[in-house]
């Protein structure tokens, strides 16, 4: 019992930073994906013996992660639903984040890029969040979101050009005069 | 370098998919100082957001104890296996239990339509013959026995007249349809 804790701990080590950043690369928000994380790893350890191995440790936990936020999400969606909550104003969460400004063509500050970028990720919706954010928020591949989502490539693509549009529009309305 | 400027289609397929991307296209997006502008922005929008993730301040060796208490508040998956065995072999000897019960039940039944019926005068079998286990209030029937046994029934259940051909004689048959089972008197 005692080894198998130790395993656990290790395995929670080596790949809690990666969970916490694609939860919260969907979510955007810290507190959340802390959450989710945690969560990730207690039904991880639920489910560590019917683990068969056929894909690597770290695609089978960002599994886990990528379902558990679609649950956490259809629950938010629902709660807004039932008891008409409004989304998360956006003046509240923005955090200083120093060298935002990504090209010297680019004359939004930090902070007008963080609130962008909030906005961004509220206009999304489930799957366009997940993809872009798998895509951009933590680097991996076209090949390797159709895995981990279960989705088709060519779906993925179209999630992601559809996000980007939303990015572009979003862009020209901050810069508009 | 061509003069048709690069859509934002196409800056997008530069981002998710650069490979598709033509090769004068890219030749143009190199060449040409506002479309260059544009997709920097898209870039730079992109290259934000992955930055805006990086930069959330955790203290991960306070996260992990947090993980691991969490987990070892949960019930292990060997525990969870021992419960459910043990679940299950609670439900087995329950249902092992009413079955020898209900089966002792069931011989104290035949056993008083044996000592109330009287050999060689009446008997109660099934459609297909040999003896049956009946509802206790059919066991008053064994008392009726020397009266006017079918009008004694008629007057409760309607009775049908059968014939069996082989033995070359009529039988009473009660036909309770209810549980589509003929008892034959």
């Amino acid at each position: 019992m005692h080894d198998e804790r130790s395993t656990f701990g290790e395995l929670v080590e080596r790949h809690q930073k990666k969970i916490f950043q694609v939860a919260l690369s969907i979510l955007g928000d810290k507190e959340e994906a802390l959450d989710i994380t945690q969560d990730v790893f207690i039904k991880a350890f639920r489910a560590y013996n019917d683990f068969r191995h056929e894909a690597s440790t770290e695609t089978w936990l960002i599994r886990i992660t990528i379902n558990r936020v679609r649950d956490h999400l259809r629950g938010e969606k629902l709660k807004r639903l039932v008891f008409l909550k409004p989304g998360k104003a956006l003046d509240n969460e923005i955090e200083t984040v120093a060298d935002m400004d990504p090209s010297p063509h680019e004359k939004v500050s930090g902070n007008q890029l963080q609130a962008i970028i909030k906005e961004f990720q509220l206009s999304l919706r489930g799957r366009q969040k997940v993809v872009f954010a798998l895509r951009f928020g933590s680097g991996y591949t076209i090949r390797e979101i159709s895995e981990l989502t279960g989705m088709s490539q060519s779906s993925v693509k179209t999630h992601l050009y559809r996000a980007l549009d939303k990015a572009q529009t979003q862009l020209s309305e901050w810069s508009a005069p | 370098m061509t003069d048709t400027h690069v859509s934002d289609r196409d800056m997008h397929t530069f981002l998710i998919e650069p490979e598709n991307l033509a090769d004068h296209q890219q030749l143009h997006l190199e060449q040409c100082q506002d479309c260059r502008t544009r997709f920097n922005r898209i870039r730079g929008f992109t290259t934000a957001f992955q930055t805006h993730i990086g930069v959330a301040d955790v203290d991960w060796n306070i996260q992990k104890a947090k993980i691991l208490s969490a987990v070892s508040q949960t019930k292990t998956p060997m525990l969870r296996w021992r419960f459910a065995t043990a679940i299950l072999v609670s439900c087995l000897v329950i249902v092992t239990a009413l079955f020898l019960k209900h089966s002792s039940v069931q011989k104290e039944s035949v056993s008083k339509i044996d000592e109330t019926g009287d050999a060689g005068s009446t008997w109660i079998v099934a459609e297909e013959m040999g003896t049956i286990e009946l509802p206790q209030t059919i066991l008053i029937l064994g008392e009726w026995e020397r009266e006017d046994f079918p009008q004694f029934l008629n007057f409760f259940i309607p009775i049908e007249e059968v014939y069996d051909e082989e033995k070359n004689s009529l039988y009473h048959g009660i036909h309770r349809n209810d549980r589509h089972r003929s008892v034959i008197v």
